[in-house]
């Protein structure tokens, strides 16, 4: 049995929270609260930690059990087969949305000469030997690159701050609540309700009081993070520029110039960019390896990395013709996000409690 | 170039299922084998296919067939919500 500990359970979830949505979310929720995107934020902040918090409670109420012997015990062998399945499919369709991304991202911004397959293959190679060396190895990486991460993040928003001006967030509050919370959605549904990739990693870690906190604690410092990129990204670029650039915080990388010495730092980004996108491909990877070789009782999840890996590389160049056609799945996909974790795990909950009741009568 | 790509990743797929499929079926593993063959053989008709330029349906499509009701029904409920 593989075991972390805390401290690096909470790596993996700074990173998994921040994730591909370091790129995607301003744009996103710009294109809705415009310049009260971060208002938004603000309200996609709190529901999102509770979220957060809800998410591990569930996974408390079956200590040491995974999201696939959960729904074995509680729905039987067949129908909570099923449900699992369910779950696998999104982990292996947001792993591979992953891969995709970075291909989409590097071969548009920067090696415009690249095919994109030459880029998913280069990931899917790290993601297979990734998982190969299993849950530690990852946890390790991600422990010692963490800091690397926090570096370059946090040098590129402290140097964003002489660009920033206020009166681009003006006029405040021009927008409805139900627009604002509209807008806040992304901030839910993307980073926080897919935290439930969480529950095939937290009975591998080990036992410890503050897990709770630890938790907690992670999945904040991750939502201020992404929220301290939809302001700065509003503060300097301003709602026009966010919503009609792609990758804006890209774009918002560009603005860097001090003198004339510092420029050109949006590569900083892009690698921190692709840092934490990549520990998120891991997790979903992870999550949906060790999801299959359970619900199929294969004694080895390792067995299965090397067809993962083809069939990864090949669904991630299948999954949408172009990025544009790409972008507009974020609607949908909000919802698809939302029956994976407030809607199945409250039916499960709801029949566990009625059993265990019937149960003790 | 695309055949490139892809004949590599068939070429690397084969190469390990050569290894590692006996091995799994010396050990009588029958249940880990059929599981990685029929997995190898999924991803391997899906690079085929990509490589050769065939379009495929998007799997979004079914997404969006499952889920444009959902979102509308949740528009018509909260008009104003941009």
């Amino acid at each position: 049995m593989e075991r972390i500990s805390t401290k690096q359970m909470s790596v993996l979830i700074i990173f998994f929270v921040i994730g591909d949505m370091l790129l995607f979310l301003p744009s996103n929720m710009a294109a809705i609260a415009h310049q009260d995107a971060w208002i938004s934020g603000l309200i996609g902040l709190v529901l999102g930690l509770l979220f957060a918090w809800l998410i591990f409670e569930f996974s408390q109420c079956f200590p040491g059990l995974n999201l696939v012997q959960i729904h074995k015990q509680v729905l039987g062998t067949w129908v909570g087969g099923a449900v699992s399945l369910f779950y696998m499919i999104i982990m292996f369709h947001d792993a591979a949305t992953q891969v995709r991304e970075i291909g989409d991202f590097v071969t548009t911004q920067m090696m415009t000469e690249t095919p994109m397959r030459i880029i998913c293959i280069l990931m899917v190679i790290m993601l297979v030997v990734a998982i190969r060396s299993g849950l530690e190895s990852i946890a390790r990486t991600a422990e010692v690159l963490i800091l690397v991460f926090a570096i370059m993040f946090i040098a590129v928003i402290l140097l964003l701050i002489p660009e920033a001006k206020l009166d681009r967030l003006t006029p405040v509050l021009e927008h409805d609540i139900p627009t604002l919370v509209h807008g806040s959605l992304f901030f839910i549904a993307f980073p926080f309700t897919e935290l439930f990739v969480m529950w095939m990693i937290l009975p591998n870690v080990k036992a410890n009081e503050h897990l709770r906190k630890d938790f907690i604690l992670a999945s904040v410092i991750g939502g201020i993070a992404i929220f301290a990129i939809v302001l700065m990204s509003l503060l300097v670029l301003g709602a026009y520029l966010t919503e009609h650039q792609m990758y804006s915080t890209y774009t918002l990388a560009k603005k860097i110039g001090i003198g004339h010495f510092l420029e050109r730092v949006e590569a900083i980004l892009a690698i921190s960019w692709l840092l934490c996108t990549y520990f998120r491909m891991v997790i979903y990877g992870y999550g949906f390896i060790k999801g299959i070789a359970e619900l199929l009782q294969i004694q080895d999840y390792r067995y299965l990395t090397i067809p993962f890996g083809t069939l990864t590389f090949s669904y991630a160049l299948v999954i949408a013709p172009n990025v544009v056609y790409f972008d507009s799945m974020n609607p949908y996909w909000v919802t698809w996000d939302f029956t994976y974790f407030p809607v199945i795990p409250l039916i499960v909950y709801l029949i566990f409690k009625i059993r265990q009741r019937a149960m003790r009568r | 170039m695309f055949v490139m790509v892809t004949g590599l990743v068939l070429a690397v797929s084969v190469l390990a299922a050569a290894v590692e499929l006996p091995k799994l079926i010396k050990q009588r593993q029958g249940r880990e084998a059929a599981v990685y063959g029929v997995m190898l053989v999924i991803g391997m008709a899906l690079c085929i296919i990509t490589g050769i330029n065939i379009k495929l349906p998007s799997p979004f499509q079914l997404l969006v067939w499952i889920y444009k009701p959902v979102n509308d029904w949740f528009a018509a409920m909260f008009p104003g919500g941009g």
